[in-house]
């Protein structure tokens, strides 16, 4: 799927309820409570933070070709919503098979490594010691150092070989995926292409190579992850993250759980009351345990949850009209925990 | 054993050398730089680019013992050098700088006593845990690199550099300090011992002539004959070489256009991923591309020993950019090519992209009364629409001498850019020997005989057009097993 097609997606499922921005923030992964409750409500988890480096200059220009074909219609107020024909070109696209919840942009790190190890077996293959390496980053550098010195021996450089073929057609990809992910690796004498080059070479946009290297490496991961491939392995080890918590979001958590009230952690931790609900929010996303009831009543909660099935709306403002005893806080933890499917408060 | 002037400084150097890298002879300068930093001597060296500047701090400490530490100023540079001496096996080397994830950083710092060499940013000096933990070790010297970006008269002058004389005044001991560089003028060399502090330092001044690199200067009318003559020339002539232009979009419309010429070519510049950048000056090392269109604003220290050609698309601001520039064609000692392209437009866009770089007075004092009231002088400097370097520059002398001070150091660091430019332009419309009047702005002359001088006594033009290089194999797609088993080396089984 190209990028223009997996905005549309993304557009497709926030339709007349949210500002062009809101999917750029959701590709880019932002870690703000908006971004991190529309992922939830619209199920959007597949493109949460894709792209952490994407620029607004192929965000716009996608945004403006989905516009001039007449696929989508900004309001007003700037809020976005497919045409028909946006509306029936959604329907024909195929499922992604991008994972960017899980993964949030560390299959960067997995290719890193991966580009370095290929590259510093390929070159010792071929008995040169010297080499410039495609990383200078020092971290990838030790990650690759540790791993080729565990395997050291091993009839090493045939089984890794092997490993990656092996494992490349297990995943089903087809052939001319591959062979762009292939293009990008480096090794004696042969340099990976860059993005400008395989655009010329393919026709495709870099925007859209970049997404379908994204889109390669999670299916690639899902297949390493069965754990029958040790090279590969050992390179995805990390990847992905054990809690799906941003680092601060899980020293909240922490204080919380030992029994720090939401006041108290703001200010043992010098931060602002609404980045610590942001944090309650990301908890309360990510955690099936989370307890409800100590911030809303049931009643309360079944009543909101009513609301939002019945208007079939996501949209804070409405719901803040009709329930304006509860706190924004409140409502925003409501919607993150509806549709869950456990009841509520359930410890 | 600690590092001391007592270094036994063996009558043989050449055995050292021979063992740290395999070469049988220094080349020009480096064994009395070698020499003086053995001995314990504060040196000052200014050696052409291409001679080996590396190895004037690379060997001594095989000798000494200790690490040596190399403050860098441009971080692009520093990159480059770690890479490439990782590249020749040296494994013991370190950059602490701030491209660095802080668990990077902390990580190179706990192990910060194991290392040889240790690359560092006069800005990471300021540090408070740095500079303690740098002032722990055992260092045997430490190196001032691109050491004219400390003088306020070089083309590049880094005020951050100037920290480093605040760092050595905290030194408990002070080791000898080696300042390199490759072009410095008289100003510039009386900065340098100032600002580092130096005590009665050893100077090797060598004239920056490359006997190797013939210099051409061919008069245009304006960007499109410089693309046409480009689009002609680049085909027929000897290379790889390297292209330099002033924009990115200049070097990709470039590197377009001559691949449509059927010549591998690539542009190079800041805009561009870094994993991509990395990509092209493999390719470009490897012969799978012959031409690089590069922009000036990215450090290329790449070390590509046979750069045949260098051309330059617009004239260069000053007469040292220019001459780092055209250095790095023929570092193996072969014979090369230096083409300067210049049109009487030239000098106006060189000063207005010179000068826009500079805050005027009345910036400069409208960022002074931000600072003063609180603000911090990046934001300040960014409603006033400065560059980085701007701001940088303008908020150190704020703090120094105060606004209307900082006022007069802009006012004379246009005048010298201005006479910077216009020096160059005196060069390219001057009539006779080229090299004699590049040197000339240097206060040398050429000391050798040359097999190719330039343009004005007159080239042998054929004798740069014996045949292109073939080269690798321009970079392709191709099936991906059969790419995976190239990079295994199994076609040549």
């Amino acid at each position: 799927m190209s990028f223009q097609d997996i905005l549309l997606a993304i557009i497709s499922r926030l339709d007349g309820e949210r500002y062009k921005h809101a999917a750029f923030h959701l590709m880019k992964g932002k870690r703000s409570g908006q971004t991190l409750q529309d992922t939830e409500y619209y199920r959007l988890h597949p493109f949460f933070g894709m792209l952490p480096s994407l620029g607004n200059d192929d965000f716009d220009e996608a945004y403006g070709r989905l516009s001039e074909e007449g696929l989508i219609i900004e309001s007003a107020e700037g809020i976005v919503s497919l045409t028909d024909a946006g509306r029936n070109k959604a329907r024909t696209l195929p499922a992604t098979r991008l994972n960017g919840w899980v993964y949030r942009g560390r299959e960067r790190i997995f290719f890193s490594r991966l580009s370095l190890a290929v590259q510093t077996v390929s070159n010792l293959a071929a008995g040169r010691r010297g080499f410039l390496p495609v990383t200078n980053d020092p971290a990838i550098q030790g990650d690759v150092r540790r791993l080729l010195l565990a395997f050291r021996g091993t009839g090493s450089a045939e089984t890794f070989r092997r490993e990656i073929v092996v494992s490349l057609e297990e995943s089903g990809m087809e052939p001319g995926r591959l062979s762009r992910l292939a293009a990008r690796l480096s090794g004696a004498g042969i340099s990976g292409m860059t993005w400008d080059q395989l655009s010329e070479a393919t026709g495709l946009k870099p925007i859209d190579l970049k997404t379908e290297l994204v889109e390669t490496l999670h299916i690639w991961l899902s297949v390493i992850e069965g754990g029958r491939y040790a090279w590969l392995s050992a390179l995805a080890e990390g990847i992905r993250p054990d809690s799906l918590l941003t680092g601060s979001a899980r020293k909240t958590e922490e204080l919380y759980r030992s029994g720090l009230p939401m006041g108290a952690i703001a200010v043992q931790r010098g931060l602002k009351m609404s980045t610590i609900e942001d944090h309650f929010i990301e908890i309360a996303i990510n955690d099936p345990e989370f307890p409800l009831d100590h911030f809303v009543s049931d009643a309360d909660a079944e009543a909101v949850e009513r609301e939002i099935n019945r208007l079939k709306t996501r949209k804070l403002s409405v719901l803040k009209e009709k329930f304006q005893n509860l706190s924004y806080f409140q409502l925003r933890l409501v919607m993150a925990r509806a549709g869950k499917g456990e009841p509520h408060g359930a410890v | 054993m600690g590092p001391s002037e007592q270094t036994a400084v063996p009558a043989e150097l050449t055995e050292l050398l021979k063992q740290v890298t395999g070469f049988d002879a220094f080349r020009p300068g480096q064994e009395e730089v070698i020499r003086s930093v053995l001995a314990g001597r504060d040196t000052i060296a200014v050696l052409p680019t291409g001679a080996g500047k590396s190895l004037c701090y690379q060997l001594p400490v095989h000798l000494t013992g200790g690490t040596v530490l190399i403050v860098s100023p441009l971080l692009s540079l520093m990159e480059d050098q770690v890479a490439r001496m990782k590249s020749e096996g040296e494994k013991s080397v370190a950059a602490l700088n701030s491209f660095l994830t802080p668990p990077e950083k902390s990580a190179v710092l706990r192990n910060l006593g194991g290392y040889r060499f240790i690359f560092t940013s006069p800005e990471m000096l300021m540090q408070r845990h740095v500079s303690d933990r740098l002032n722990e070790l055992d260092i045997a010297y430490i190196v001032a690199d691109e050491a004219h970006c400390i003088s306020q008269w070089g083309f590049d002058f880094r005020p951050d550099y100037l920290r480093l004389r605040q760092w050595l005044e905290g030194l408990r001991r002070r080791p000898p300090v080696l300042a390199l560089t490759a072009t410095a003028s008289e100003e510039a060399i009386r900065d340098i011992e100032a600002y580092l502090l130096m005590d009665r330092p050893v100077k090797f001044i060598y004239p920056p002539d490359r006997p190797n690199i013939a210099l051409q200067i061919v008069p245009l009318a304006g960007r499109e004959e410089k693309t046409e003559w480009i689009l002609q020339e680049i085909p027929v002539t000897t290379g790889p070489g390297i292209l330099y232009v002033q924009s990115r979009k200049r070097a990709e419309e470039l590197a377009e256009r001559l691949r449509g010429c059927r010549v591998a070519a690539a542009a190079f510049h800041a805009g561009m991923e870094k994993e991509d950048r990395m990509l092209v000056q493999q390719q470009f090392l490897n012969g799978e591309l012959e031409w690089i269109c590069a922009t000036n604003a990215f450090g290329m220290g790449i070390d590509k020993p046979d750069v045949r050609h260098v051309i330059h698309d617009q004239l260069p601001s000053s007469a040292a950019q220019y001459i780092q520039e055209i250095g790095r064609a023929g570092r193996d000692g072969g014979q090369s090519l230096a083409t300067l392209l210049y049109s009487g437009q030239d000098a106006e866009t060189a000063m207005f992209i010179a000068l826009d770089e500079l805050p005027d007075p009345a910036v400069v004092r409208f960022l002074a009364d931000c600072i003063a009231s609180g603000e911090n002088a990046r934001t300040a400097g960014e409603r006033a629409g400065l560059s980085e370097t701007a701001v940088r520059v303008a908020s150190y002398w704020i703090g120094e001498e105060g606004a209307d001070g900082a006022a007069a150091r802009m006012e004379a660091l246009a005048a010298g850019k201005r006479r910077g430019i216009s020096e160059m332009v005196r060069f390219a419309e001057g009539e006779g020997c080229i090299r004699e009047r590049l040197l000339s702005l240097f206060g040398a002359t050429p000391a050798q005989q040359t097999g190719q001088c330039c343009s004005g006594c007159g080239l042998r033009m054929e004798e740069f057009r014996n045949g292109r290089t073939p080269g690798g194999e321009a970079p392709a797609l191709s099936g991906w097993k059969e790419r995976i088993g190239r990079l295994f080396n199994l076609s040549t089984l």
